[in-house]
């Protein structure tokens, strides 16, 4: 056996494994090396806790690259749940459930025009989402006149800040959504669907899927993911914050690549993102304990999304020809 | 042969192509196994064989398109190794492709000459090209204005197009893959004209076809290929069409077909005065249980709509009853759900989710049939398709296995596969045994028997004639839409079908608009306003826009018209104009540069370190650096999509995070000075006008000049258009694109560079909106977000809008704010609106060329 051989054996057998849970431990065990409070339960726990709002947001991303597009326009109703529900709480107990609500509804209402500009108006998923994305920030600024109001009602803050069983919620509730989802693409004739589409709209057409309506449903799922992260990443800081989803536009896109969902759609899977998305939240956390300055990290994000890109592709490449 | 060969080094005509031993294999299947094939000077050579047989293949190397695995080529006895199709055609070998490889966006001339244009180094000389193309178009004896786009040409024109762009370089050989599959037999006729000619001057030509009474008629030898192999090369005298199909098919032809039907039963289909406006027209038959009926006649007649209307594919009027009641055409859904079912020909491309399972491609129409309030059944799923496995003797070694790694036989059976669960009453094949070996389409044709027999009815298309008489009961024949014949099983043959097609073509005058294709229209002419209507309407659109919005605001606001505002304006246009025209190469080549935004913030942080002091050289040395960067940037997101193969979109969304990084390394948080020699002189206004604003306007003349007479400009539209056209005509795809996002990356240095002469210090954050407002500029241009068409002027004017319209709102007292949410919106409606009128021009064009192969 060669030396490339070898090499691309290795790869189809970190493949079959989830490539991405062998990157998460092996990240694990070095940032644990270089700081060994890593190792504590209550440093993984923490990890995990924070994990949960990118891991929400970018479950949504993976169904929107799993269709064959992209929704960038998760930054944005990131940033609009959090403004919207802040300043509809205002701190208050009574007013938590319709503020929930209407946040969700606004999140749907956001993904249903994205969808529709896709299927109907024909616009390319990047192009559309691009332009919703400028347009929620401009209406977030609008709305706050650039100082925002507001704080979250006492009895949210369970679910980003609470513990349950010496769990985090916010971890129960982002592997409840994820297992969820999982179970709906892969054993619902919704997600089969899903899937079909991805892979090839024109086939899918042809079999008689409806096609734009599975788009425009997976962009509102998309859409309430996002928000349904925002939410909880707003129970857990309290309190509106302008932008505070511009994070996500990058690090949603980045947990589903290095979760090895492929951007040619069809090919992927939300399990892997719940790995990509704690990978991303692990590096966050050894670039902090490293010490490095905000410029690199964002350099690291860039390298690690063209690298997870790149490995995968190589990986899938190397199946096809064997 | 009668023309007697007048040059005298062909006096003893020798090969001037030849193949030895050549191998070729793709993943899956042998496509050539040692084929020897070779083609004299002043020869008709005729190259046959069923689909899939291997002359594509075979003709696809000798373009220098694919490489063969071992063997060699020679070209007038010399050994050579074709690198390109550029090489190939340097060599003498021109290519007519069968979907014609032609650039839609481009016109004729720029099409015949395509990456051989006369002229200069950087300039194309458009006077030469159109007198020469001109001579050529005589030689050829037709007439087809110059400067029509060829997006709007018939199949014939096309046809004609491609074979003039093969003689630009007067080969010594000339291919032709299926010339004639869409002509009728004048135009047939006409192309065996200029065939003989070139015969006589002593070309050397290959002419592949799958019909066989022309290449009887036309050819002068024979080479007969199976399966990947050359049966035999011979004399074409006294051979039949007989002769030639059992040598194809490896057997005599009674043995290749299953036996007819013996008598229809009950009617299952009854169809109805249906018509589909542009398409075809009062379409009425009947197909019963137990038939095979085929849709023949001349390619492009409307056959293929008739399937796909009854699909629910295409609107379509009139009554469609199965078993006696009537069902809706209104979608794939509907017809599935009463028992039609469609193969497509384009498996790939229609048929098969490719990189999925056989399990996930047999279950998609079965979906809610196997699970229960939307879950699925795993258990039923897997037996349904276990038995659809063995039912058609696939060949594989699980159900999931990837679709994509079967052999061309084994996808088809599982296109066919899914359906057979369903019992459909009626099934639509379109092309059913194209590209897959001659074993596994005796099986088809088999299977295709048998589902008659068990009762379904079955309408079967085919652009082979001889598949059709073997295997239909029935044919119909479609000439302009309309059925105008139909022939028994007993008395099908190849003449008597093309002879009604063709009869009846005259009798047909009403849908003769159908076709585009009448005497008129051939000699249409183009004026020069015309072209540049054609290329500047949306240019006109925006300046009376641009015109409007500041008339309005000088109204409102007596600020506005002020020098200091206009000279300002100027200066605050130019960084946006400058990355957008460097945004537009790259959306123009069909992608895309989300870097560029990060780039210009890079360029303010680094040149307030480097663009110092007061001393020339250290500035020119600071410029240098920075636009050292842009090309670093523009070069890594260049070779990471060409070469790494990572998607344009991904590549770039990932440098724009390293270069957002990369200007917070190098300046944490706004700051520096930047040299105020640099800064005074990029802004240096003469009265109130900046230079800087000479500048863009020399930029637009430039690009304009570029774009519509330099050799970039038109290789620029042919990538963008059809990637595919521009790589065979020879064009160094790679290299072009490379070069587009270096330039992309340059021209975001130069905006940053403006910038910072402007704010006087570095900025990390300085580029932060640019990424969407240059794409937000480039599409309100009106250049078109798939690429292949835009211009310079246009995106200026767009980015000239951008700017003025923030302007203008800042005079009118708007929260700065909005502009998100209008840079956005305006973006969408700028695509949304473009995007529309492309797909319903598409739909336009659709409608007028039944002509047109469909590419929908």
């Amino acid at each position: 056996m060669s030396s490339p051989d070898r090499f691309s054996h290795a790869l189809r057998f970190l493949h079959h494994l989830g490539a991405v849970w062998i990157a998460v431990i092996l990240l694990y065990v070095v940032s644990g090396l270089i700081s060994p409070g890593m190792f504590q339960v209550s440093q993984a726990l923490n990890i995990l806790q924070i994990a949960a709002f990118l891991g929400i947001v970018a479950i949504g991303q993976t169904l929107a690259l799993l269709v064959g597009g992209i929704d960038l326009s998760v930054a944005g109703v990131v940033t609009m749940s959090n403004i919207v529900v802040t300043s509809l709480m205002v701190g208050r107990s009574e007013t938590m459930v319709p503020a929930l609500l209407i946040s969700l509804l606004l999140a749907a209402a956001v993904g249903f025009i994205n969808g529709s500009l896709i299927t109907l108006a024909r616009v390319t998923p990047l192009v559309a989402t691009l332009g919703t994305n400028s347009i929620l920030f401009g209406a977030a600024l609008v709305y706050t006149g650039g100082a925002p109001h507001g704080s979250i009602s006492p009895g949210f803050a369970v679910f980003g800040q609470g513990h349950l069983l010496g769990l985090p919620v916010s971890t129960i509730c982002w592997l409840t959504i994820g297992v969820a989802m999982a179970w709906v693409t892969r054993q619902t004739t919704f997600g089969r669907r899903l899937y079909a589409v991805g892979a090839n709209p024109a086939a899918a057409r042809l079999m008689g899927i409806p096609v734009s309506a599975i788009l425009i449903s997976t962009y509102v799922l998309s859409s309430v993911m996002a928000c349904l992260g925002g939410l909880l990443l707003t129970s857990y800081i309290g309190s509106p914050s302008l932008g505070i989803g511009d994070q996500f536009l990058l690090t949603s896109v980045a947990a589903v690549v290095v979760g090895g969902t492929a951007l040619s759609g069809g090919l992927g899977s939300v399990l892997g993102t719940i790995g990509g998305a704690i990978f991303i939240t692990e590096l966050n956390s050894f670039t902090n304990i490293v010490r490095v300055s905000t410029g690199t990290q964002f350099v690291l994000q860039g390298a690690v999304i063209a690298l997870s890109v790149l490995i995968y592709h190589l990986v899938g490449s190397k199946r096809i020809s064997s | 042969m009668s023309d007697e060969p007048r040059h005298p080094l062909l006096e003893t005509p020798g090969p001037v192509l030849a193949v030895t031993r050549v191998d070729k294999s793709f993943p899956g299947v042998r496509a050539l196994v040692k084929v020897s094939f070779e083609c004299r000077a002043g020869e008709i050579h005729g190259l046959v064989g069923e689909n899939g047989a291997g002359k594509s293949t075979l003709m696809r190397i000798l373009a220098g398109v694919l490489r063969p695995d071992s063997g060699s080529i020679q070209i007038s006895g010399k050994g050579v190794t074709l690198n390109s199709p550029r090489h190939a055609h340097d060599l003498g070998i021109a290519m007519v492709y069968q979907d014609t490889r032609l650039v839609d966006e481009l016109d004729v001339a720029q099409n015949i000459w395509l990456e051989r244009e006369p002229g200069w180094s950087f300039f194309v000389d458009r006077s030469e090209m159109e007198r020469r193309s001109a001579a050529i178009l005589l030689r050829l004896g037709i007439q087809i204005d110059l400067r029509r786009r060829v997006g709007e040409l018939s199949v014939g024109e096309r046809q004609i197009v491609e074979i003039a762009r093969g003689l630009t370089a007067d080969p010594a050989a000339l291919i032709l893959d299926e010339p004639t599959s869409s002509l009728d037999p004048a135009e047939s006729k006409q192309l065996g004209k200029i065939l003989a000619g070139l015969r006589s001057a002593g070309t050397g030509i290959v002419f592949i076809s799958h019909r066989l009474p022309e290449v009887l008629e036309f050819a002068d030898r024979i080479t007969v290929m199976k399966d990947g192999e050359i049966v035999s090369t011979l004399e074409n005298k006294g051979l039949t069409v007989d002769t030639l199909v059992s040598l194809m098919v490896g057997r005599t032809l009674s043995l290749a077909f299953p036996s007819k039907t013996a008598k229809p039963g009950a009617a299952r289909l009854e169809v109805e005065d249906l018509s589909s406006l542009g398409h075809f027209q009062n379409v009425s038959f009947s197909l019963a249980a137990g038939e095979i009926v085929g849709l023949g006649g001349i390619q492009g007649n409307g056959q293929r709509q008739i399937a796909r209307a009854l699909y629910g594919l295409l609107p379509a009027t009139g009554r469609v009853r199965l078993n006696g009641s009537r069902i809706s055409l209104r979608s794939p859904g509907h017809a599935i759900h009463s028992g039609v079912v469609y193969v497509p020909a384009d498996r790939r491309g229609e048929g098969l989710f490719v990189a999925h399972s056989i399990r996930e491609n047999i279950a998609v129409p079965h979906l809610s049939a196997w699970s229960n309030f939307g879950m699925m059944s795993n258990r039923q799923e897997a037996g349904a398709v276990r038995e659809t496995i063995d039912r058609l003797k696939i060949r594989t070694p699980s159900a999931e296995q990837p679709v994509g790694l079967l052999s061309g036989g084994n996808q088809q059976k599982v296109v066919f596969g899914r359906w057979l669960l369903a019992k459909p009453i009626l099934y639509l094949f379109e092309e059913p045994t194209v590209g897959v070996d001659v074993g596994t389409k005796l099986e088809l044709y088999r299977v295709i028997r048998r589902l008659a027999d068990e009762g379904a009815a079955v309408l079967v298309l085919s652009s082979d004639l001889i598949e059709l008489i073997g295997l239909c009961d029935r044919i119909l024949v479609v000439a302009h839409g309309r059925i105008v014949d139909s022939v028994p099983a007993a008395e099908a043959t190849e003449e008597r079908i093309i002879g009604s097609a063709v009869r009846n073509k005259r009798e047909n005058a009403l849908t003769r608009d159908f076709s585009g294709k009448e005497a008129g229209q051939n000699a249409r002419r183009v004026s020069i306003r015309e072209v540049l209507l054609r290329r500047y309407a949306g240019a006109g659109l925006l300046s009376l826009l641009i015109l409007s919005l500041g008339v309005y605001t000088t109204l409102r606001s007596p600020y506005f018209l002020t020098e200091r505002n206009l000279g300002n304006l100027v200066i605050q246009i130019a960084p946006l104009a400058l990355v957008s025209v460097g945004q537009m190469a790259a959306i123009l080549i069909g992608g895309i540069d989300l870097s560029v935004g990060p780039s210009m913030s890079l360029t303010t942080a680094l040149a307030s370190y480097v663009i110092v002091g007061s001393a020339p050289a250290n500035i020119v040395g600071g410029i240098a650096l920075c636009l050292f960067s842009g090309i670093l940037i523009g070069a890594l997101n260049g070779l990471t999509i060409l070469y790494l193969r990572i998607p344009d979109l991904i590549t770039t969304l990932s440098t724009f995070s390293v270069v957002s990084g990369l200007a917070l390394i190098v300046r944490p948080s706004p700051g520096g000075n930047v040299s105020e020699v640099f800064s005074d002189t990029v802004t240096t206004r003469i009265g109130w006008f900046p230079i800087i604003g000479l500048a863009l306007i020399l930029l637009a003349i430039a690009g304009e000049s570029l774009q519509l007479r330099g050799r970039v400009g038109t290789q620029w539209y042919a990538i963008g258009s059809n990637p595919e056209a521009a790589f065979v005509a020879g064009i160094p795809v790679r290299r072009v694109r490379l070069c587009a996002y270096l330039f992309s990356g340059l021209m975001a240095v130069l905006a940053g560079l403006v910038i910072a002469a402007r704010i006087g210090s570095g900025d990390p954050q300085a580029g932060s909106q640019f990424t969407l407002a240059s794409v937000t500029a480039v599409v309100v241009g009106g250049t078109s977000i798939f690429g292949g068409r835009g211009t310079v002027i246009g995106t200026l004017l767009g980015a000239i809008l951008l700017v003025l319209m923030q302007n203008s709102l800042n005079q009118l007292h708007v929260s700065a704010y909005y502009q998100y949410v209008w840079t956005g919106a305006l973006m969408l409606l700028a695509v949304a609106s473009y995007s529309m009128h492309e797909y319903a021009n598409l739909g336009a064009k659709f409608n007028a060329g039944l002509q047109k192969r469909a590419r929908l």
